[in-house]
């Protein structure tokens, strides 16, 4: 072994960096760069793709400073429980300053990542004129931002299309550029440009760097689950007539009506189009339009799916349909007619991904007409609309299936369409490879459960959602512990659990216990005494994120290992029994975490008293102490 | 005192007043009593009998029609939003005046604010909502005919007030005006508890989902599904071979739907299909409640916001012209029924609830038909909005003049002076303005009263001198169906049909040709408008 370090050490530097491009994973190159100070050296040059999982934990400068070449960044940046609404609107997670950090260091962007942060519009134009060769932006559960800054993305691609064409057309010209930006702003008849042209340095330096930069490809347009403003404004028309580099575009979530005419176009232009997911303005007609341009099409989203199923539309779609042979994922049919559903029956033969979470029309019957044809399924979301008739047709005919998502449709339980024990028992008995679950019933039993554990011992994501948060076994009233118990023992490589309904301490035992590579556990509603949550602390060694609401746990827990937070990422802890005294103790032993109370609606007075209960209390490992851009109700211990 | 030449017909004058004092009655009374001392109704058969019996027949008829919808008034068909419910229970009637008159602050952020913080003032109108009102009657009302535009041009009359709002503001009608009733207050006030106890009871079963955050489902998951949920009945009815499907469009509302007009056998199942599929839209305006309560109130609310007088369903037949649900039978509805919109009840009007009639050859301006009473453009023009604002009306009284007996440039002085004294922040009150201003009767026995400044300074100056008042003077009635008895007997013009609605509510109208016939001068200080 000493032998082989030492050889290592003897490699160039250019050797052992191509090495290093075989690790994909973020966790072997941390490792890698542990090694010895040259590792630590060649990783630092050539890591290009950085995840961060809390915004806070680090600042921009470090990232830099640590990774000057990067190009492509994830960022997280609320609490995973701001999703539920747990978390102030204002709390923070701003992406401007990461964006202006690295538009300062002349960082060269391509990717960027966000999920839970705050993009105001500015972030996005800054965005938009300081890398070059930004090529795709995803955008999960993002805030903040409008149909304006999504303009000045796609409006970016004109810019470049315009200089583009003039590089071809006179090089000589754009020679002259370099120097003069008055010249160029003078024969480019479109001031919006040359707006954005002039007063940025950067794009200056950039002409005079390299040629191939001068335009953009936007690859990626992804927006997943976000809260738009939307403005109504053309924002798709934005999109040069040249701009064909696009890969992937999805706004399904934005709220508004949208340029269908252009976005035929854009569609029509950008022949490596794969993934394609639109919003519920764009109506069926159209899209039948849309794909008769793109039959390479992987993944699609409808919009909606209501047509006449006697028009000529429909069997214009139809027909269209049956050219769509690559789709392996469809999702969408935000606003559907169930009768328009066998227009996909020809592509559901080779879909592998189905997502109808948000087609609240569409009944058990219909959907296990539908289920009936896609046999090579991996991912299936739906709502629990589908029943558990639905769900033993799934488990028969979806062997394939490895991701199951059960979304309520009646979001307080006050209908009666829900699926119980029995449907996931199938789905359990019937696809052996499902790894991955997420279930939201009305009720289940341990014996269901301990069935599920023996039946499926591949899970590595288990949540499992009661509608009521403290439902007992639906048969025997027991506490759930056991059944959750069988989880986590059978499931060796379980990484992700929530537990729900009726718990006792009994089962954070067993999760202490078996769950060795547990990562992320949320618990609500759980629990009697300290105890429960010090096993989980002592028992799960890889523990990332804990996240608690509503449970009993207090100071003795929180206090008992305190050296355990610098190992974790983060824990939530909101209606438990911590006080302020135990919350500032934490504070002082631990420099290096940050200790946050969120005091909505002003609590908590001035200096609070010692024994005063903390309504939310979240606390994170970071490098650069407390932040700086906290809100008043957020203090920071 | 010269003879009348801008007569009004005794009830309708009530009527106006009525409307338009919309708080106190003795504003009522005192309009009539200016009316009868002076005698400018002008008719004999102008009684307070006559009045009272005709603001009684609606009244029977409420039983089983809407009472708003029948009522005898003079203003744009009221809305009532739900903001204004609350806030409107909070104030007795004795305690409305002139000081809710215009709730206009100063503002650079333009009509738009302007009019989002003038919605949840009270039930009066304000300057914005006024402007946004106006312009949007102006737009429905009269964008048929050019009779009116003919006349006079956008830069004509007030450019910041309404000249410039009619072209502009199309887009963002603020489409909530007060209620038009004199026995408003009590009515809404228990509206208001009722809709009040109707939220209460109605979110008592959904203790379950007042746990914050449980389930623990997006919140973005969640909107979506509350929007689309609604959707779910008329999605999952089985439409028959010959499915017929309608858009269906609302004002505010980001997008269209289709409804399949063949799954239904009524115009109530029509309706509150339609009520559950765009509920979200107008609980989405009721103000910040929670999820629950959100969709628990929709069903009692809306069905005040649609049948009441926010929202009105019109429908595009065969020809292209814009009619209310409702007029013809089902089957006839279904054959012709090519689109459906439900338009914010402020530009519905002109639809049912006001028939305007261009005087005919034989007419005089001093004799409109029954129900209507006569007014000039002009007056439109210089800020006169309806219902009437009753610091107009508390002026008018105070000269003992009928409001249509003054020159349009005193409209436009009465507007200003409120605009500009609430822009400085001083209360517009009547005695202030009538401190400014004395009364002169009009040369040439015109029966139009001008009013001039007491103090030397020119305040305000300039009215348009119009000889052919023909093309500038209408009758406005409240009621179609008054209308429709006349039609025998005189000749009129009925103006039910409206220009579609743009689909591009961005869109402005174009421009009505402008004549600088009579172009008054006077230019209001008012904030800047904001183009679409």
């Amino acid at each position: 072994m000493c032998l082989f370090q030492s050889m290592m050490n003897y490699f160039p530097e250019e050797v052992l960096e191509h090495v290093f491009d075989f690790l994909t994973s973020h966790r072997d190159r941390n490792a890698v760069s542990l090694v010895c100070q040259s590792w630590y050296s060649v990783e630092r040059f050539s890591r290009e793709k950085v995840f961060i999982g809390n915004c806070y934990a680090v600042n921009p400068e470090r990232l830099i400073a640590r990774f000057p070449r990067i190009r492509s960044l994830t960022l997280k940046g609320k609490p995973h429980f701001a999703d539920f609404n747990l978390v102030p609107p204002d709390w923070g997670g701003y992406v401007y300053p990461w964006i202006e950090a690295m538009a300062k260091a002349g960082i060269n962007l391509e990717e960027l990542r966000l999920k839970r942060m705050v993009v105001s519009d500015d972030s996005l134009e800054l965005l938009a004129k300081s890398f070059p060769n930004f090529k795709s932006l995803v955008l999960v559960s993002c805030e903040g931002f409008t149909t304006d800054g999504l303009a000045a993305i796609a409006s970016k691609c004109r810019l470049s299309s315009i200089l583009l064409s003039y590089a071809f057309e006179n090089r000589c010209f754009v020679a002259a550029v370099l120097n003069d930006c008055a010249l160029l702003g003078f024969h480019i008849d479109d001031a919006e440009s040359v707006a954005i042209m002039s007063p940025s340095s950067s794009l200056l330096s950039l002409f005079s760097t390299s040629k191939a930069t001068w335009f953009w490809f936007l690859k990626e347009l992804d927006l997943q689950e976000n809260e738009v403003d939307d403005r109504k404004g053309q924002w798709l028309s934005c999109f040069p007539d040249s701009c064909t580099s696009l890969v992937s575009l999805n706004f399904a979530c934005l709220k508004g009506e949208v340029n269908v005419a252009a976005l035929e176009r854009l569609v029509a232009r950008n022949r490596n189009l794969r993934s394609l997911r639109v919003n519920h303005a764009v109506p069926l007609d159209a899209l039948q339009k849309i794909l008769a341009q793109a039959p390479q099409l992987n993944d699609l989203g409808t919009g909606s799916f209501v047509l006449d199923p006697d028009s000529e539309t429909w069997n214009k779609l139809k027909n269209v349909m049956q050219k769509c042979k690559s789709v392996r994922s469809l999702s969408g049919f935000l606003d559907v007619n169930p009768r328009c559903l066998p227009a996909i029956y020809p592509i559901c033969t080779d879909l592998t991904s189905l997502n109808l979470s948000y087609a609240p029309g569409i009944y058990s019957n219909e959907l296990i007409k539908l289920i009936r044809h896609c046999q090579k399924i991996e991912r299936l979301w739906i709502l629990d609309t589908i029943g558990d008739k639905g769900l033993v047709a799934v488990a028969s005919t979806c062997k394939e299936l490895q991701e199951l998502r059960v979304f309520p449709s009646d979001l307080y339980g006050v209908g009666n369409a829900a699926v119980t024990e029995e449907g996931l028992v199938a789905i359990s008995a019937g696809c052996p490879k499902l790894n991955s679950l997420l279930y939201f019933c009305q009720q289940m039993t341990n014996a269901a459960l301990i069935t599920v554990a023996k039946n499926c011992p591949n899970f590595i994501r288990f949540r499992l959602c009661t509608l009521n948060p403290t439902v007992p076994d639906a048969v025997t009233n027991l506490p759930l512990d056991e059944g959750f118990g069988a989880i986590v023992q059978s499931c060796k490589g379980l990484k992700r659990l929530s537990v729900s309904g009726l718990l006792t301490d009994q089962v954070f035992l067993y999760i202490g216990m078996y769950a060795e590579q547990l990562e992320m556990l949320s618990i609500a509603f759980a629990g009697d005494t300290d105890k429960g949550m010090l096993y989980v602390l002592n028992g799960c060694k890889k523990m990332k994120k804990l996240e608690i609401r509503d449970s009993p746990f207090g100071n003795v827990a929180l206090l008992a290992d305190v050296g355990k937070y610098e190992t974790m990422r983060s824990l939530w802890m909101s209606s438990c029994e911590v006080t302020y005294g135990a919350c500032k103790t934490l504070a002082e032993k631990m420099p290096r975490l940050n200790v946050e109370i969120i005091n909505e609606g002003e609590q908590m007075e001035g200096s609070p008293d010692d024994r005063q209960r903390v309504e939310k209390m979240y606390l994170y490992r970071t490098l650069v102490g407390p932040r700086s851009d906290a809100p008043d109700f957020v203090w920071t211990l | 005192m010269s003879p009348p030449l801008l007569g009004v017909e005794g009830k309708s004058q009530c009527n106006v007043s009525l409307v338009a004092s919309s708080a106190s009655a003795d504003c009522v009374s005192q309009n009539g009593s200016g009316l009868k001392e002076r005698n400018y109704l002008g008719l004999s058969d102008c009684s307070s009998v006559d009045s009272s019996a005709v603001s009684k027949v609606p009244e029977g008829n409420k039983s089983n029609l809407n009472l708003r919808a029948t009522e005898l008034r003079l203003g744009l068909p009221g809305s009532q939003s739900p903001e204004r419910d609350s806030d409107f229970s909070l104030l007795s009637s004795a305690k409305i005046d002139e000081k809710q008159l215009f709730p206009l602050i100063p503002s650079k952020d333009g009509i738009c604010s302007l009019s989002q913080k003038t919605v949840v003032s009270g039930n009066k109108r304000g300057f914005a909502d006024t402007v946004d009102g106006f312009s949007d009657s102006k737009n429905t009302i009269f964008s048929e005919g050019n009779w009116m535009f003919n006349a006079a041009g956008p830069d004509s009359g007030q450019p910041k007030l309404a000249g410039n709002a009619g072209v502009m503001l199309s887009n963002k009608s603020s489409g909530t005006q007060p209620p038009i009733k004199t026995e408003v207050p009590a009515k809404t006030s228990k509206e208001c508890n009722n809709t009040m106890n109707g939220s209460n009871t109605n979110s008592a079963p959904a203790a379950k989902a007042q746990v914050v955050g449980w389930p623990p489902i997006r919140s973005f998951r969640k909107n979506t599904l509350v929007t689309t949920s609604k959707n779910n009945d008329e999605v999952d009815g089985k439409p028959g071979p010959g499915a017929l499907f309608i858009k269906v469009s609302m004002d505010g509302a980001p997008y269209l739907r289709k409804v399949d007009l063949r799954t239904y056998s009524s115009y109530q199942e029509l309706s509150s299909a339609l009520e559950k599929m765009f509920s979200c839209f107008t609980i989405g305006q009721c103000g910040p409640q929670g999820g629950t309560n959100k969709e628990m109130m929709s069903d009692s609310k809306l069905r005040d916001l649609l049948h009441g007088s926010e929202y009105v369903l019109t429908y595009e037949d065969k020809d292209g012209d814009w009619m209310l649900v409702g007029d013809v039978p089902w089957e006839m509805f279904i054959g012709s029924c090519k689109r459906l919109k439900i338009m914010k009840g402020s530009d519905a009007i002109g639809l049912d609830d006001y028939s305007i009639i261009i005087p005919s050859l034989e007419d005089l301006a001093h004799r409109p038909p029954p129900q209507h009473a006569c007014f000039h453009v002009a007056l439109l023009r210089a800020g006169l909005w309806f219902s009437i604002a009753p610091l107009f009306i508390s002026i008018a009284n105070r000269y003992s003049i009928p409001l249509n007996q003054f020159a349009p440039n005193v409209i436009r002085m009465m507007a200003r002076f409120s605009v500009l004294l609430h822009f400085y922040g001083i209360e517009p009150t009547t005695e202030f303005f009538y401190s400014l201003f004395h009364p002169c009767s009009s040369v040439a026995d015109s029966g139009v009263f001008y009013l001039t400044s007491r103090c030397p300074a020119i305040i305000l100056a300039g009215h348009p001198g119009d000889k052919r008042w023909k093309d500038n003077f209408f009758y406005i009635a409240p009621q179609l169906e008054r209308l429709m008895e006349l039609a025998h007997s005189r000749e009129f013009v009925n103006r039910r049909k409206q220009c579609p609605p743009s689909e591009e509510p961005a869109l402005p109208p174009p421009p009505p040709p402008v004549t600088p016939q009579d172009a008054p001068s006077t230019v209001l200080t008012s904030p800047p408008l904001r183009s679409g």
